[in-house]
């Protein structure tokens, strides 16, 4: 395998790993918004393992992101062939439209959980507002950065 | 004025009033319900005879409808002149593209940034204690996404004259 190629693998498996994590954070965070809203904890109480699984979650996605940042520098700095490829023009252009997909469903999400309240007074409080809308938005941003990425590897 | 002038105004002020209208929006959620609530211990929306939140309430209607009217305006006009290909590629040229979608990032970012904030805030420091993280960081994104949007659109101007 050469280096250019090291170097594509370990961006992507990378933001697939933060993707990954990310989604089931988000999900994890859905299912709380579920198990309050039917008053589920008074049947089936979480515990520490749904804190412990959160955790281990999102120090994972941190884990990772910083791990990939820390590897493509090195590999760049070890080879001055492979910088023009960290610049990349298409890429850099990949991930500011990777932006609009993601401000617009950190938008639906602030709105979804506040109209509802607004317009038909449902007793619907979300928990975890924040953690719920940073996972979101992770996962939109790594997401849509893989789909119109998907091309570059073949070019 | 030709044409594509004429467009690239009528965008502008499109933006300018969408900006102001957030404005309001973030006014609302980022002054009134918070120091308001602070202050009298109830939500602002529910003193309508208070003369300061009226007249900014009524402001910020007639903005909306302004923005309507001009946005009505604006596609009407791009709808009878944009069938010229030419046209609609000069007006929708790369660069435009591009300052939307760093418009967006910049919105983004803000919004992410406001619920990051609130995330540290309630786990290691101190609860703020304001219940409207979703409205104050929409209104947030938005006055960020126009603001930012006739910033970048400002320097495409400023390049092509």
């Amino acid at each position: 395998m050469s280096v250019l190629e090291r170097f594509e693998r370990i961006g992507k498996f990378g933001l697939i790993g933060i993707f990954f994590c990310s989604t089931l954070l988000f999900g994890l965070y859905l299912f709380l918004i579920l198990y309050s809203w039917n008053h589920m904890h008074a049947f089936f109480p979480l515990g520490k393992a749904f804190r412990v699984i959160v955790r281990v979650l999102f120090f994972s996605s941190v884990f990772l992101a910083v791990g990939r940042y820390l590897c493509l520098k090195m590999l760049a700095a070890k080879n001055p062939s492979l910088r023009p490829v960290l610049k990349d023009e298409h890429t850099r252009t990949n991930w500011l439209k990777a932006f609009r997909p993601a401000f617009f469903l950190l938008l639906t999400i602030q709105l979804a959980s506040k109209i509802p309240i607004m317009i038909w007074h449902w007793p619907w409080e979300v928990p975890a507002q924040s953690p719920l809308s940073l996972s979101a938005a992770v996962m939109a941003l790594t997401g849509a950065f893989l789909f119109y990425n998907r091309g570059s590897a073949h070019e | 004025m030709n044409k594509i002038e004429k467009i690239y105004r009528m965008r502008r002020s499109v933006l300018i009033c969408a900006f102001v209208c957030s404005f309001f929006l973030f006014g609302v959620f980022c002054f009134f319900v918070p120091f308001w609530s602070l202050l009298s211990g109830r939500h602002p929306l529910d003193h309508p005879a208070n003369f300061l939140v009226t007249i900014f309430l009524i402001a910020g209607v007639l903005t909306v409808l302004l923005l309507l009217i001009l946005m009505t305006r604006y596609f009407l006009f791009c709808a009878s002149t944009l069938k010229d290909p030419d046209l609609r590629r000069a007006v929708d040229d790369e660069r435009i593209r591009m300052n939307w979608l760093r418009a967006y990032r910049a919105a983004f970012l803000t919004m992410a940034g406001i619920h990051l904030i609130y995330l540290f805030s309630e786990s290691f420091i101190y609860d703020l204690g304001l219940p409207h993280a979703a409205w104050f960081s929409s209104s947030a994104g938005l006055l960020t996404f126009f603001g930012a949007a006739i910033f970048y659109t400002r320097e495409a101007k400023n390049e092509r004259a």
